[in-house]
């Protein structure tokens, strides 16, 4: 699968896996588009920043799905996986739930908790981390379709791991 | 009176040079036209709109295999798509901003939920890339529940040879079931409809993602109203310090007294 890039963040998945890397617009953004501009996607409520986020996942990704894919976890089979990585204000990344430095991988199968979900549902395990990398602040969470499968899904997920990018934030121009 | 007669055979000859030529342009029209799947016969099946017979898409000589999609959106997003080895069969519809044929199918588009993809395929949008296309122009009129992705390279990779343009991909094979150029949806409906049969697949019968898709899902608005009325339920209100972990550790503290 091609290499995708946007908002400074690069994956590419392996094959088998889709994903997208996408920013929800914000209120003020929405406004300013112009007249018949169709906007897909919840947009962020009203005075809310948004930032990019990364689905990756081994089955097809709705066009409208929650940030932390709340809604298609229901789909995963025992063999698949789930891979989001939420970013944050980079003001965030000073505070202590983002204390830990550098994009957590590779992964293992123990690492995975029937509790770390943020939807339980009986048979999945999930992983979550909070850290900083190059100055930006995110969360990682992986959900897997079947935790007792995790031995023999954890590798590709590792695999998909091992491709994500991080650059830096540009600051604007003064 | 000789040259007379002179001037007019000289005219009379250049006016056949130009028939020549008409008929020949014709011609290349018209094989064009046949190679696209598109039968302009007079006593072969009645027309569809625009003067248009159904078009059957045309056989090739050896199964052509797909190509999984990886572009960009007109949002400035980026996104990726199985097509090759996925469990469901993919519709991939080539379109451009500007063709007036393809303007129906947009229009079309932006009611997917009635639209009755055949086989239940998913449906995906590609349009060409930012070199070629306006993500701008794209933005007023793509579908809100499509997803459209922006790649030349997919283009060649399905030998695109104008717009709009249609395949019918089976997931589990990577085959191309069927092709072409449609000048409507229900012309499309149609020339999927009758490649699934000739391949040997039911239109009628939905693959294990189509009895997915046709459970409920929520849009943004309505699950962020759900998500409101769970967390209301259990007395977290907006502004509660638990909604705002300022630790790892309190992701897993029970709410503090003062929350409830």
């Amino acid at each position: 699968m091609a290499e995708l890039q946007a908002h400074g963040l690069t994956v590419n998945p392996p094959a088998g896996w889709e994903g997208r890397i996408f920013r929800r617009p914000e209120a003020g953004e929405l406004a300013a588009t112009g007249a018949g501009e169709q906007v897909v996607g919840m947009s962020a409520p009203v005075g809310e920043r948004s930032f990019p986020v990364v689905q990756i996942a081994t089955l097809a990704l709705p066009l409208d799905v929650a940030d932390y894919g709340s809604d298609l976890v229901d789909d995963l089979r025992p063999n698949d996986a789930l891979v989001i990585l939420k970013e944050f204000d980079p003001a965030d990344a000073q505070q202590a739930l983002f204390q830990r430095a550098g994009f957590p991988r590779p992964l293992s199968p123990n690492d995975f908790q029937a509790s770390t979900l943020q939807r339980r549902l009986d048979g999945q395990g999930g992983y979550q981390a909070f850290f900083q990398e190059s100055g930006r602040a995110f969360c990682l969470y992986v959900v897997l379709g079947d935790l007792t499968r995790r031995a023999a899904v954890v590798p590709g997920v590792n695999q998909a791991l091992a491709t994500f990018v991080v650059e830096p934030l540009v600051a604007p121009a003064p | 009176m000789a040259v007379l007669i002179t001037l007019l055979a000289v005219v009379v000859a250049l006016l056949a040079v130009l028939v020549a030529g008409l008929l020949r342009s014709h011609a290349e029209i018209l094989r064009s036209l046949h190679g696209l799947g598109v039968n302009l016969d007079p006593d072969g099946q009645p027309p569809g709109p625009r003067g248009l017979t159904v078009p059957r898409p045309e056989p090739r000589a050896e199964p052509r295999t797909a190509a999984d999609l990886a572009g960009v959106t007109p949002a400035g997003d980026a996104a990726s798509f199985v097509v090759v080895g996925a469990q469901h069969p993919t519709l991939l519809a080539f379109l451009t901003s500007g063709c007036s044929t393809c303007a129906d199918f947009w229009s079309a588009f932006s009611d997917s939920k009635h639209l009755g993809v055949p086989g239940d395929a998913r449906l995906v949008v590609v349009t060409k890339g930012e070199e070629a296309e306006s993500s701008a122009r794209l933005r007023k009129f793509m579908p809100r529940e499509v997803p459209v992705v922006m790649s030349s390279a997919a283009w060649d990779a399905y030998d695109v040879p104008v717009a709009p343009y249609f395949a019918y991909v089976d997931g589990p094979t990577g085959r191309i079931i069927g092709e072409g150029a449609a000048a409507s949806w229900q012309q499309l409906v149609g020339m999927m409809e009758q490649a699934l049969v000739d391949a040997g697949i039911d239109p009628a019968v939905s693959s294990s993602r189509g009895r997915r898709s046709r459970r409920r899902r929520l849009d943004g608005r309505a699950r962020e109203a759900l998500v409101d009325t769970e967390l209301r339920s259990a007395g977290i209100e907006p502004g509660d310090p638990s909604l705002y972990p300022r630790t790892a550790a309190d992701l897993q503290a029970p709410p503090t007294p003062e929350a409830r």
